[in-house]
């Protein structure tokens, strides 16, 4: 017998499939980032020369465009966690596709307005 | 003509995709390609069916990438020249597109769908609320859609799946059950509703627009209200 879940067959991609992925990939992001950001933290405020070195470091056009990115990946964990609280209370497990595209644009509109006050910030420190 | 790609599999040759150009007519459903496969081209072909009108449940398989019903499909309806058909996933294979069905049915055994009546159960009244609850799962029939395309039920042997959660829901709710403790139990575990993790696969899978997580979500609800003497 070909052994459970080893046949070629895979699974079916829709949007809840990729939803379920997209929010375990963020949410593995944010912790891997909240585990660097502590360490990290914690190295530096030894002293303050160090912890000045690090910030002066951290101001870089690239690592603030990585913050740009670890906020959209923020802002869509806590939309997709909305959508997946919703369901959970049983509103309307059926449109769960709708409600995906409403966490999708609500996560959009949200980092627009972000990207508006932060790339000024960014674009300065080039 | 139409290509029909077929994941063949016994355990003593293994695992490979053989390609078949079956006679279909117009409104040929996949059953009957695969009947005709196994008519003109390969009689060793192996696969479940038995009803050939959606109600049985047996011919439940991967179809172009999603499973349903070989019956219920038309190839027309694929809107391609290739009909790739797999077993279901998630189960173990037993030969071509024969998939063992045991897990499934284990964890159904384990939420033991059926009353456990108590004493005065026949004088009972069973509410219109509760019994459209009820009535909604009536339109299952144990195909196995919804726990193949699960990624949760594919990757956690232990957790029970989208359909035994379901009926175990219905259960649950039924006011003339004297089970509920141990039902609470075994639905309540994390193998039982918490285990499920919301990729919603089971509502596109089943061919009869039963959507098992809805039952899930409600099975959550009741078990958050219990807990908090709601």
């Amino acid at each position: 017998m070909l052994q459970r879940g080893r046949a070629r067959a895979r699974l079916p991609w829709s949007i809840g499939t990729f939803a379920f992925l997209a929010n375990r990939i963020a949410g593995v992001a944010l912790a891997l980032y909240l585990m660097t950001h502590i360490m990290l933290l914690g190295a530096a405020a030894r002293n303050r020369s160090g912890f000045d070195g690090v910030m002066q470091k951290l101001h870089s056009p690239f690592w603030l465009s990585l913050e740009m990115l670890l906020l959209l990946a923020v802002i869509f964990h806590a939309a997709n966690g909305i959508r997946l609280v919703l369901i959970d209370a049983g509103v309307q497990p059926r449109k769960q596709k709708q409600m995906f595209w409403w966490a999708v644009g609500g996560t959009a509109a949200v980092f627009a307005v972000a990207a508006i006050i932060c790339v000024p910030v960014i674009i300065r420190h080039l | 003509m139409t290509v029909f790609r077929v994941l063949r599999y016994s355990p003593s040759t293994g695992e490979a995709w053989k390609e078949y150009r079956p006679e279909l007519k117009e409104q040929a459903s996949v059953l009957d390609g695969l009947h005709a496969i196994r008519a003109d081209h390969d009689p060793t072909l192996a696969y479940r069916f038995s009803c050939r009108s959606a109600v049985c449940g047996s011919c439940a398989m991967w179809i172009n990438g999603r499973p349903r019903l070989a019956c219920q499909t038309k190839v027309g309806q694929l809107k391609s020249d290739r009909v790739e058909i797999a077993p279901l996933r998630g189960l173990s294979v037993i030969k071509d597109l024969v998939v063992d069905m045991k897990p499934l049915w284990d964890a159904y055994q384990k939420v033991m769908p059926w009353l456990v009546e108590k004493p005065n159960a026949e004088t009972m009244v069973v509410t219109k609320k509760t019994s459209d609850v009820v009535e909604k799962f009536y339109s299952c029939i144990l195909c196995a859609a919804c726990f193949a395309s699960c990624p949760e039920a594919a990757q956690q042997h232990r957790y029970l799946g989208p359909m035994p959660l379901m009926d175990g829901f219905r259960m649950y709710v039924d006011p003339r059950d004297d089970a509920k403790p141990q039902r609470k139990q075994i639905l309540g575990g994390p193998d039982g509703a918490w285990g499920c993790h919301g990729a919603f696969a089971c509502i596109d899978a089943c061919p009869w627009d039963v959507a098992p997580v809805e039952f899930i979500a409600q099975l959550r609800l009741e078990l958050v209200k219990e807990k908090f003497g709601g």
